[in-house]
Order: C-alpha cells, then structure tokens, then sequence
C-alpha cells in the first residue's frame, strides 16, 4: 500500500506544471504612464507559468521565429490602433524551438516576466516570456 | 561656445535616434514612443532629421505609427512631405497618410482630398471624405453623396456621417440598411463591425439606442431593427428606396465551400469565394454573385487541387501585412494556406491564371483589373 502511494505521488510530480490561462486584456486593460507602479491584478502574473493567447505581430520573416511580439488584436499590425507597450508580451522561444507566422491567434505557454525594462530614455517593454513554446 | 556646440550635437543625436526608432522594423514597440517623443519635442530639427531620414532611405522606410505621427508635426516641410507620400502610388501606407492628412485638413490640400474621394484605396476614399468635412467644402457634396453607394461599407458610413455634418440626413438610410449587415467572412463577422458602427453613430442622432444591441443574434435584433426603421420612416417614409444598390444588405447565410482573401497594405483587399450551389462570390461587405458552369467549375476545381497539395503548415514567401490566404476545406472544418511578398509556389499560378480568367468573364475588366494589379507581389522570387 505504500509503495503504492509512493507511487501516485511520484507520478503525480512528473506530471508538467499546469500553466495558468492569461487573459490578455488584464494585461493591456490599464493606461501606462513612464514608470508607474502597474495595478496589482497584473504584476501578480509575474513568474507564472502562463498560457497566453494572442497574435503574432508579422515582422518579414515568416518562418522559423525564435523571438516574437504578442499583441491582443489581430488589427494591432495594419489595419487599426497602434499597440501601446502593455499590448505586447516580448516572445522568446526555448531553446530549439521556433515558431511559424500566422494570422490565427495562437497560444503561447511560458513563463511570464513582469518587468518595466528600460535603457536610458528608452523603455524596452513590460511583458516578457522566456523557454516559450507554441501550444496550438 | 563649445559646449553650446556640444549640447546641440548631442541634442541632434537624440532627434536622430528618435527618427530612426519611430521606424525600425526589428522594434515595433519602440514606435509609439519614439513618435510621441518626437511630437512632444517639435520644430524645425526634427522637420530636418526627418527629411534627411526620407532623403536617405525612402518612403518606404517609414513605419504606419510615424506616418499616422506626421499629422501632429506642424511643419509645411511634413505637410509637403505628407501630400507627396499620399501621392506616391508605391508608398506602403497611403490611407494612414491620407487620414494624418485629413488631421491636418490645410485649405492648400484641398486638391488632394478632391482627387482622394475616387482613390482605389478605401482607406484614401474614407479619408478625403471626412478632410472634405473639416475643410466644410460644400463644392463636394454631390461626390460625396455619390460615395453613399460605395462598395465598402466603411466609406459609405463616413459619406453619411459626414453628409449629416453639413445637414444633410440622406445618409441615415444607408446606415440604417447597414444594422441589418450579416457578411461574415471564415469566421471573422465584418457584419457586426458594419452594425456596431452604424449603430453608435445612429443612437447618437436619434437619441435613442432603439433597445438594439449589435452583438446579438439576427432574432433578438429584430425589434430594435424595426424601432429604427419606424424612426427613419418619419423623416424620410420612403428610406428603402434611397438605399443605393450597393448598400444593400443581402441574406448572405449561404454555405461556402472555398475562400480566398487577399490583404494588402500596398494595394488593396480583394476577397472571393465559391459557395455549396457552384456561385462564385466576389466582395467584402457587397458581395456580387455569378453562377459557374459545369466546365468552369470543373476548371476551377482542376487549379485548386493543384493549391490543396501544398503543405499548408508553412507559411511562404515573407511576412507582413501584404499576403494571400486560401482557405481550403478540411473535413469539417477550414484550413488555411498563406502566401506572403514573393512567396507564391508555383503550383498555386494556374490557380491565379484561371481566377483572373474567371473573373473577368463574369464580373468584367474592373473587378479583373482589381485582382490583377496586386498579384504581382506574391510571385515567386527568382
């Protein structure tokens, strides 16, 4: 019987983390200003596993992206608004993997790095997912 | 003296950073940025920087965010730079220059707004028509009320918010047709887009939402759909008359079979599918429908096969806001092949030979010549 527990117990740490469902709009929901405090319902993402669904903003390559911009709408790239820096989650694969442009949303699961990174005068984003892979 | 030198090379660099960021490719996120810098900043070095940026790599260089930015720099040098990226055919981002244009609305580009209501471009048309308005030239009403039979919805909508600006209600039908829009392309509704939009403007004017709600379904719309009409009826009885026949809205719940949409930033949309009953349907709100032949449908067919043995989990050719896309039936479901800039294989150019062919035949040498003039783009690179 034990051994038997061991062994659910076991199976159940091999078993991959469960990455938690990011609704994109909490992330761009509020109105950034240079280096504010962001609200606390978005940095609590910070350091979750996440799965995050949005679309990939096209850039010339088409094949083979090891890193990416995620924004909320699909109308973000052309054809509508431009995306302020809390529509975009900088995307950087795992290593190995790479991902396909499309027009379908797509999502992406990883590890969620709230961060206003800046260099200088330049803020470089505020949403970073790093080890990411394409999940459907 | 020196140091007054210093500062102002440093202060030179920084313009020059900001122009250069407000265009990279590799940083979009740096865009909004970099304008609002830039805007926030003003005067003549930034006209400067920005003319030698131009000068030095083409319009072509310049990003959608900057080009939209331009309308906020007060410079006649950006205004002269704005008009001549409007008037460049090649120019990537034509309707985003025309709408920072139209925010500027200078008597002096009265012309180009004139010129702009007949551009291929919807997004030019839409454009010079709300320009026209904040110029109040009366001159163009009656081309603007010819826009009101337009085959986008989103120029006919403007033709009619704008008609009703100078006092003139002959729109309101067009937007009250548009509450009955149920085009739905694959899965995108372009039909609640239209009914949205023409609601929100239509409450505004009635003062009264009419109890309908655009997100809904066809059935609970129906009485807010009839309040408005009996609305529009007590100024204008005879409304349905004055619709013109493109903006009128037609049953569109058929099955379709086949899908192709092209999108492109430099030249233009053009949609097309093949529904269950073998008709050929050409549009994007207005759709236009011909009924195939048994041999041109078989012709049709004969290409797409061709089309359907690509491996469709690839995309081709580069990527961008310029691109084909089939959608092909998988069962029960649609999958998708995309053909970026000069990525089309060429398996797929019977299939465009024999669309080009077809389209010509039965929807003549406008519709053809629309399809034609940006095919281009995605043949294959050598």
């Amino acid at each position: 019987m034990k051994r038997l527990v061991l062994l659910l117990v076991l199976a159940g740490c091999s078993k991959p983390p469960e990455a938690a469902p990011l609704a994109f709009q909490t992330l761009g929901a509020f109105e950034y200003k240079d280096k504010m405090k962001l609200p606390d319902d978005v940095a609590r993402w910070n350091g979750k596993l996440v799965t995050a669904t949005g679309f990939m903003n096209p850039t010339s390559q088409a094949r083979h992206l090891t890193k990416f911009l995620l924004v909320k709408d699909r109308s973000s790239c052309c054809f509508g608004k431009r995306p302020q820096i809390n529509h975009f989650i900088e995307v950087s694969m795992k290593p190995g993997a790479t991902a396909d442009y499309s027009t379908d949303p797509v999502a992406i699961r990883g590890v969620l790095k709230v961060d206003d990174r800046w260099d200088g005068d330049w803020q470089l984003g505020l949403y970073w997912m790093e080890g990411a892979e394409v999940v459907k | 003296m020196i140091l007054a030198l210093v500062l102002l090379l440093q202060e030179s660099n920084k313009i020059a950073q900001e122009v250069e960021f407000a265009n990279a490719k590799d940083k979009p996120q740096f865009h909004v940025q970099a304008v609002r810098k830039l805007r926030d900043r003003g005067g003549p070095a930034v006209a400067d920087e920005i003319g030698r940026f131009v000068a030095a790599h083409g319009h072509n260089a310049l990003s959608i965010a900057f080009t939209e930015g331009l309308g906020e720099l007060e410079d006649p040098r950006l205004h002269a730079l704005l008009e001549t990226l409007v008037r460049d055919k090649d120019f990537l981002w034509r309707p985003t220059a025309m709408r920072a244009l139209a925010h500027q609305a200078a008597p002096g580009s009265l012309g180009d707004f004139r010129k702009g209501l007949g551009d291929k471009l919807w997004g030019c048309r839409a454009a010079s028509i709300l320009a026209l308005e904040k110029l109040g030239d009366r001159e163009s009403l009656g081309a603007i009320r010819a826009l009101l039979g337009d085959d986008v919805y989103d120029v006919r909508a403007q033709a009619a918010r704008t008609l009703y600006a100078f006092g003139d209600s002959s729109g309101l039908p067009v937007l009250v047709e548009a509450l009955r829009a149920d085009t739905v392309w694959f899965g995108i509704d372009y039909g609640q887009i239209a009914r949205e939009d023409a609601w929100t403007f239509l409450k505004k004017v009635a003062k009264d939402d009419f109890g309908y709600k655009p997100w809904e379904t066809a059935e609970q719309r129906a009485p807010g759909l009839a309040k408005a009409e009996a609305w529009l009826e007590q100024s204008i009885p005879d409304w349905r008359s004055r619709v013109p026949a493109q903006a009128r809205m037609r049953a569109s719940s058929v099955e379709y079979v086949f899908g192709f949409e092209r999108r492109s930033c430099q030249r233009g949309d053009f949609f097309f599918r093949l529904d269950k009953e073998g008709n050929l349907v050409v549009g994007y709100f207005t759709l236009e429908t011909a009924k195939l032949s048994a041999e041109e449908l078989r012709q049709f067919h004969a290409a797409l096969d061709k089309v359907k043995r690509l491996d469709r989990s690839i995309p081709y050719g580069q990527g961008g806001c310029d691109f084909e896309q089939f959608y092909l039936p998988e069962s029960s479901r649609f999958d998708k092949l995309w053909i970026g800039i000069q990525g089309r294989p060429s398996q797929v150019e019977p299939f465009t030979t024999m669309a080009l062919d077809l389209l010509r035949k039965k929807f003549g040498e406008r519709v053809a010549e629309e399809f034609r003039q940006s095919s281009d783009l995605f043949r294959m690179s050598e």
